[in-house]
């Protein structure tokens, strides 16, 4: 019944039956944020106390190509 | 025995007297209708405090049931009332579900359909995450009929006060027929449509247990209540009183009718 949970970390089961819900599509699990990353809407839900929170208006913009290096001089600066 | 903090707890709480005690009765009755092989992966649309999850997990030998709600304190009440490791849940809007095509065996939802602005798009969700051959189901009060806990409380209230009736749900959710449910899952191109009336009595200790939970559920009647002053509300309190049929030891017998659908995804 106490047991606590040291890390709320998504379930591996869950994130299975998640997508997003605005593009339909996947989703990935953004262990240090504790976020899960729709690319193609460039929004990431939160998820607090275990449950993941699907809904746009309480997802953050987020820069998808942050794993790229930013190229000098690229477009869109 | 629900106790703990009365803040937290107080509108999951509120909710199970108003509500939540009847649909406990309503939800075996429609998950066995609904006659799914064990082992399927179902979605519970609306899951609110987890009523329905609660009856699939103990009557229908699922793999896994996820209960999606818009609202933090009903998945809050849910997710720490059920620890069942085959349930888990997600916030989310029932007219833009965050699940992908085909991954569910049943999408069900139990009180909810009513409340959702715009219920053509909540069964095309619902169909849209259920595999082909799977089921899509749900269940709403009987408003303008035989939901005789509401219907009294509207009659009352309507005829002491005519602007009651923008609050009526047997008013204002048409959708709440056995007619307009058949065609909405027709019109969803689900095969199969089926309704049929759930029947319950709903007994009450007395009129306190009657009255009690209109002053904080959630919902059309207790926000109706709500909008009163002290006066036209003790007014309504007092008529309520009058009309209920009472017995001789001060309790209160009533009917309640819910109206079941269920569909074929194609």
């Amino acid at each position: 019944m106490n047991q606590e949970k040291p890390n709320p970390a998504i379930d591996v089961k869950l994130l299975e039956l998640l997508a997003c819900p605005l593009t339909k599509g996947p989703l990935t699990w953004d262990a240090e944020h504790q976020e899960l990353v729709s690319r193609l809407a460039r929004l990431a839900y939160p998820v607090r106390d275990g449950i993941p929170v699907m809904l746009p208006s309480e997802a953050r913009t987020v820069e998808i190509d942050n794993e790229a290096k930013p190229k000098p001089g690229s477009e869109d600066d | 025995m629900p106790t703990q903090d009365r803040n937290l707890w107080g509108a999951s709480d509120a909710y199970e007297r108003y509500m939540g005690r009847w649909s406990r009765q309503i939800a075996p009755i429609f998950t066995k209708w609904l006659d799914l092989a064990p082992g399927a992966q179902w979605l519970d649309v609306g899951c609110g405090t987890g009523v329905l999850t609660s009856s699939i997990l103990a009557s229908c030998e699922p793999a896994g049931v996820l209960g999606v709600d818009s609202s933090d304190a009903f998945l809050e009440t849910a997710s720490t009332s059920l620890s069942d490791p085959r349930v888990s849940f997600t916030q989310g809007d029932a007219q833009a579900l965050a699940q992908g095509d085909d991954s569910f065996d049943a999408a069900v939802s139990g009180l909810v359909l009513n409340f959702l602005p715009d219920k053509d798009a909540a069964i095309r969700e619902m169909s849209r995450i259920v595999r082909p051959g799977g089921t899509v189901g749900l269940y709403v009060w009987d408003y303008a009929g035989h939901m005789q806990v509401m219907r009294t409380f509207f009659d009352v209230a309507t005829a002491l006060d005519p602007g009651a009736v923008d609050y009526d749900d047997g008013v204002k959710a048409p959708i709440c027929r056995s007619g307009p449910l058949k065609e909405l899952f027709e019109r969803s191109g689900l095969g199969k449509v089926a309704v049929r009336a759930i029947d319950i009595p709903a007994a009450f200790d007395s009129f306190d247990d009657y009255w009690w939970p209109f002053l904080g559920g959630t919902g059309s009647a207790p926000k109706y209540c709500g909008s009163l002053d002290d006066d036209a509300r003790d007014r309504l309190s007092r008529e309520l009183q009058q009309r209920l049929p009472t017995g001789p030891d001060g309790e209160i017998l009533l009917a309640i009718r819910a109206w079941a659908v269920k569909g074929r995804v194609h």
